[in-house]
This record gives structure tokens, C-alpha cells and sequence, in this order.
């Protein structure tokens, strides 16, 4: 018998297989991000792969008693390793590390040039005395300054619209149901055909034994109809085995692709903080979301 | 499934869509001049949204493949484009010109399930000559024009698909008459 013809991919980094080629462009491009935090980030891409941020004080807006005016510091820009994929049309995600933090650090932007909006997150580690390997993760909003100077006054901000549904990713060499349960929470299931083989490939569990819900923290961004960024942290794995990770995605739920990055720690207790996409398909977890969750009080 | 029904299924005519992939004005501003065998010579300078095309302005639009590879259409035709070799491969879904240095097709006897849209699967077999979709086979004819990307048109009455294969990342992009239809993957191997 004719022997069947196999052909493999290549070999990537964890959930990189599917990720798209890497967008070039904004090179050349110079954005002032006027951020609520109250600081200016000058993202300046000088090429296809390097960028330098420039971050300095916003001066008080209100002459209120207790604040004194002051002089805002001079800062420099710091330059940093960038990777940037296509959300959409006109939304970029750029993701970096910042090689000169004191802790292993992620910083991205969601560049929304259609309504001139940005959304910062920043991740890192060390945060936490007893999981030195939990990630941290913060979320900044803000706009872009348009050419004429002004401002877009709404935000992307957090959303309750992916709450009750469920997509299956594909990333290649692995699959995986993110079940939104909440707006705080997402949960964790197989497509039937992944569970059959987790059942061929392991020995049954002992009778009696009910699989636990598996639930972990989870942050949703509306970042324009259709377009979501969400960030799932791992604390449930890290109080488990040690490390946690932030796992990033913009996701669109009309063409059910998402591009993102995972941040923290890799499998060999190294650093991780790598670009990422796949393809999904809506997915039926009404079992799942029926279930009392096993972890978390509610 | 008949014929046309699984190319209305694949370009997305009919209720199921085929996975959209973010255009790229990654093009823009960039000029070509392609001498493809057997074709006259191609003038392309791109614009954001049109392309000026041998002297005339169309509309077109492009997806990126790879590092500096695009598939864009217009004005009927579609090509895949190495900006930094210059070379590319252009169909007006009849037929192939290309100034790639060709290698032997690595698809040939090769069978797959390839994902081209959230809903929708489909077995496929890559002959020499021809390709099967969901058990329907069409003449087909194939440019490998790397050792990992390939290209293959689909001669059918429907205008000619376009598929083409990233075979490192095992991603797919689709196109049919001047259009890029948008993307997809092919379902990884089970590991032995």
C-alpha cells in the first residue's frame, strides 16, 4: 500500500505558528499619545523593527488647592525591539519588551487610527512577594493626537458584550474553547475531538472523579464594534506550578481571527514574551457556563 | 457536493465566508517592473487604495504572505508578489506567467482538511495536474515558486480560484477573479 504523503511546518515558538507576517506599516511614523494616567507617550517607529518611546508628564490641568506647579522634567526616548500585527483594516497591535526595565516587562498598544484611540497595557513581573512569577498586568486608555491637535474625546473601555460566549482557537499545533464567562472571568474547555484524544492519550480518571471548571482572571476591552482586546492572566496555574503568564489578544468576532502576545515565563522557567495569531469558530458552551464555578467565589 | 456549490462555498457567495485577512497598504508608494515570460512587460506603481497599471489607474487591494511577499488583485487579475526579488507570479484566472525560478511542486500526492472559513472545512488532494475539493476534482496548475510557498489556479467556469499555501506555517490564501477572497490554514498533522 501507497505510503500516505506527510508534510510538516515549520517549527515555532509556542502559539506563534498561525501568527501573520509582521507589519511594517508605521514605519516612519510619529504618534503622541495623550494617555489618562496623565503622561505623554511619543512612539517615534524609526524603522521596521525599532522604535523609541518618549514618556513625560502632562502639566496640571486644574488649579486646585495642594497642587504646585511645577517645572516637568526632561526626559529621553528609550529605544526598543518592536513587533507590530494587523488587528484590522486600521488598527495595529505593537507589542515590545522593555529590555531596560527592572523586571522582565511587556509593553503594547492597541493603535486604533480609525476614531484615534489608544489602549496601553503593560505586564511584568515580581509584583508579588509570593509568586515572584505571577504576571502583573495594567491597562491605560487614551487618543491620539490627530494632525490638527485635537483630541477624541470617548475611550476604548471595558466591555460586558463578550460575557456568555465561547470561541475555539486554533493556533496549530494546539487548540482550546475560551469560554467568557463573566466580564471578570474566562474558562477553559476542549472541541469534542480534543477531548477524545486527551481521553485515548491518558488513562481514565479514577470513578467518581468530576473534571473541575477550570477558571482564571480575565480583563475585556472594547476596542471598536467587533473588535475586542482581552488579557487572560494565569493565577490559577501559577498557584499550581509557580508561573502565571498574560496572554494578550485582539480579537475580531466578525472575521473570528486574533493576533496578540503571550508574556511570562516559558516552559524551561526562561522569559516569554512572543507575538501570536489564530482562527476561531464560535463554539456551544452552554454545559460549561451552566456549571458552578469551582475556584473563584461569586 | 457539486462543483459550483464548492466554489460558492470558498469565495464566500454563499452563506459562509472565508476567514478575512487585514488588507496591507504595505505597497504603497512602491513601484515594479515585472517581465514575465510569454506576457507583456507590467508597470505597477501603487497607491493606497488604486494602482496604477500599465499607465491606468484601478482599484485593487492586497493581503501580505510573507515577509515581503503580497497577493493583491485588480482589475481582474491577480498577483503574488516578491517586493524585494521583484519577481511574481500573475493570473487572469486562466492562466499562470511567472519569473519565478520554478521548483517541483512539493503538493503533488499530498492530502489535507484545509480550514477557508470559520465554518467551513474541506478535504483536499493535490495531484500533478489537478486538484480535488470535497471529492470534485478541477485541472489545476501549480508555481512552487520557494521551497515552502506555493501557488495553485483552479481552472473552473467560475472565474479561477486562487489558492495559495504558505507550507511553513501551513496558512492559505484564497482569490478568484481579481479579488482576494481572504485566508485560512491547513489542519496541522496529528503528532506521531
Amino acid at each position: 500500500m501507497e505510503e500516505k504523503k506527510i508534510l510538516r511546518p515549520g517549527n515555532y515558538e509556542g502559539l506563534t505558528t498561525f501568527r501573520p507576517p509582521l507589519c511594517y506599516e508605521l514605519t516612519g511614523r510619529s504618534f503622541e499619545l495623550v494617555m489618562d494616567d496623565g503622561y505623554f507617550h511619543e512612539l517615534n517607529f524609526t524603522d521596521r523593527k525599532t522604535l523609541t518611546l518618549k514618556i513625560t508628564e502632562q502639566p496640571v490641568e486644574f488649579d486646585v488647592p495642594g497642587n504646585t506647579p511645577h517645572e516637568i522634567p526632561e526626559t529621553i526616548p528609550h529605544t526598543y525591539s518592536y513587533e507590530c500585527l494587523k488587528a484590522d483594516e486600521t488598527t495595529y497591535f505593537v507589542n515590545f519588551e522593555e529590555d531596560d526595565a527592572p523586571t522582565h516587562t511587556a509593553r503594547s498598544y492597541v493603535l486604533d487610527l480609525e476614531n484615534m484611540l489608544v489602549t496601553a497595557v503593560r505586564s511584568f513581573l515580581g509584583a508579588n512577594p509570593r509568586l515572584p512569577r505571577m504576571t502583573t498586568t495594567r491597562f491605560i486608555f487614551g487618543a491620539i493626537r490627530r494632525d490638527d491637535g485635537t483630541l477624541n474625546d470617548v475611550r476604548h473601555g471595558y466591555t460586558t458584550d463578550l460575557a456568555g460566549k465561547a470561541i475555539h482557537w486554533n493556533y496549530a499545533r494546539f487548540d482550546i474553547v475560551h469560554v467568557y464567562s463573566s466580564e471578570r472571568y474566562f474558562r477553559v474547555t476542549f472541541s469534542k475531538e480534543r477531548i477524545e484524544k486527551m481521553r485515548r492519550d491518558f488513562p481514565a480518571p479514577p470513578e467518581g472523579f468530576v473534571m473541575p471548571v477550570y477558571e482564571d482572571d480575565n480583563t475585556m476591552v472594547k476596542i471598536k464594534d467587533h473588535l475586542y482586546l482581552v488579557n487572560l492572566s494565569e493565577f490559577l496555574l501559577c498557584r499550581r506550578n509557580g508561573h502565571g503568564n498574560s496572554l494578550l489578544f485582539v480579537m475580531d468576532l466578525n472575521t473570528l481571527h486574533d493576533v496578540g502576545r503571550s508574556f511570562g515565563t516559558n516552559g524551561d522557567w526562561g522569559d516569554e514574551n512572543y507575538t501570536l495569531g489564530a482562527f476561531g469558530e464560535l463554539f456551544d458552551a452552554s454545559d460549561i457556563l451552566a456549571k458552578d464555578s469551582t475556584y473563584y467565589i461569586r | 457536493m457539486e462543483k459550483e456549490k464548492i466554489i460558492l462555498k470558498i469565495t464566500g457567495q454563499e452563506e459562509i465566508r472565508p476567514y478575512h485577512i487585514p488588507g496591507s497598504y504595505e505597497l504603497e508608494g512602491q513601484s515594479f517592473y515585472l517581465e514575465l515570460p510569454d506576457h507583456d512587460p507590467l508597470s505597477l506603481h501603487f497607491g493606497r487604495d488604486q494602482v496604477e497599471y500599465n499607465g491606468v489607474k484601478v482599484p485593487y487591494t492586497a493581503v501580505k504572505c510573507e515577509d515581503s511577499t503580497f497577493f493583491a488583485g485588480f482589475d481582474g487579475k491577480l498577483l503574488l508578489l516578491d517586493a524585494a526579488l521583484s519577481r511574481a507570479v500573475l493570473t487572469d484566472g486562466s492562466k499562470l506567467w511567472t519569473n519565478f525560478d520554478q521548483k517541483e511542486p512539493v503538493t503533488a500526492g499530498w492530502e489535507t482538511p484545509i480550514r477557508f472559513g470559520a465554518y467551513l472545512t474541506l478535504d483536499v488532494a493535490f495531484g500533478e495536474k489537478e486538484i480535488t475539493i470535497a471529492g470534485e476534482t478541477w485541472p489545476a496548475d501549480y508555481i512552487q515558486y520557494s521551497d515552502t510557498q506555493c501557488l495553485a489556479l483552479i481552472a473552473s467556469e467560475e472565474g479561477g480560484l486562487v489558492l495559495v499555501l504558505n507550507l511553513d506555517r501551513f496558512l492559505i490564501y484564497t482569490g478568484i477573479g481579481g479579488k482576494i477572497l481572504g485566508g485560512g490554514f491547513i489542519k496541522f498533522p496529528e503528532e506521531e
